[in-house]
């Protein structure tokens, strides 16, 4: 399992077109669907770590390790989903510039990214159908998007909040 | 980050921790709706692209493709399709 952790979370990095946000799904499907590392309860719990402690969201992998197989998946994970980059970005440098400037990488990532947000949306149908168990749910939703792409309130205060209101309807 | 996992493991055993999770969840979908929405202002621009979100929300949520699939298949067509034109050889 451990290695199984390393490889996919390292193709998931590959695949992260458009930064950490956009991996997301592909860690949903991958860790909740495709091999059912973790519920969709814990990748929730996971997303909302990542955006709650410091650095890059894809952090996530360190937390569905974890659950999936302890300490060691955990850091199979974390190393899968850190690795390929910091070794692009510190032994392949020059290279790197080079290859993104190449008209064929720029083409694949501008048909990548368009699949990145249908998959987005595949995970947030699922978020929705787990979630809105009850009418507060979708308005917490609504209000959580509406704060997200309005305001500069830090993410952990709009988790915060929906938490919140979890906790007073009590369903 | 694995302290809060160990933490959480502990936690989601709690019954209030139900409802707590479904309002986390509901806020991480606004969270991820706000991402989605700037990621397709940016990478939606023409047909082509639009069929490609289209294509991956159905292959993805319908037919459950694989995702790391659905998203080399999208950057081959757009390898094919959506790549800038090659230098000519007097633009050297």
């Amino acid at each position: 399992m451990t290695w199984e952790l390393f490889w996919r979370f390292a193709v998931v990095s590959l695949l992260a077109f458009g930064g950490g946000q956009a991996a997301i799904p592909l860690v949903e499907r991958i860790a909740v669907h495709e091999t059912r590392w973790v519920g969709p309860e814990d990748f929730s719990a996971a997303v909302a770590f990542g955006y709650v402690t410091p650095g890059p969201v894809l952090i996530t992998a360190t937390f569905i390790g974890y659950r999936a197989a302890g300490p060691l998946g955990a850091l199979a994970a974390t190393l899968g989903v850190f690795l390929m980059p910091w070794f692009l970005a510190a032994a392949a440098a020059r290279l790197l510039k080079r290859l993104l400037h190449h008209r064929w990488l720029q083409g694949f990532g501008r048909g990548a990214g368009p699949a990145v947000v249908g998959l987005l949306g595949v995970t947030a149908l699922g978020l929705a159908r787990q979630s809105f168990v009850h009418w507060a749910y979708p308005v917490v939703a609504v209000l959580a998007l509406i704060l997200a792409f309005r305001t500069k309130i830090h993410p952990v205060f709009i988790l915060m909040g929906g938490t919140l209101v979890g906790v007073a309807f009590g369903k | 980050m694995t302290l809060l996992a160990a933490l959480y493991g502990v936690a989601s055993e709690l019954p209030a921790v139900g409802p707590a999770a479904n309002g986390l969840t509901a806020s991480v979908l606004g969270l991820l709706l706000s991402a989605a929405y700037r990621l397709g202002r940016a990478n939606i621009e023409r047909p082509l692209t639009m069929t490609l979100t289209l294509l991956a929300f159905a292959a993805g949520g319908i037919f459950d493709v694989s995702a790391a699939l659905i998203v080399v298949a999208s950057g081959l067509v757009g390898i094919l399709c959506l790549a800038p034109a090659a230098p000519k050889e007097g633009d050297r």
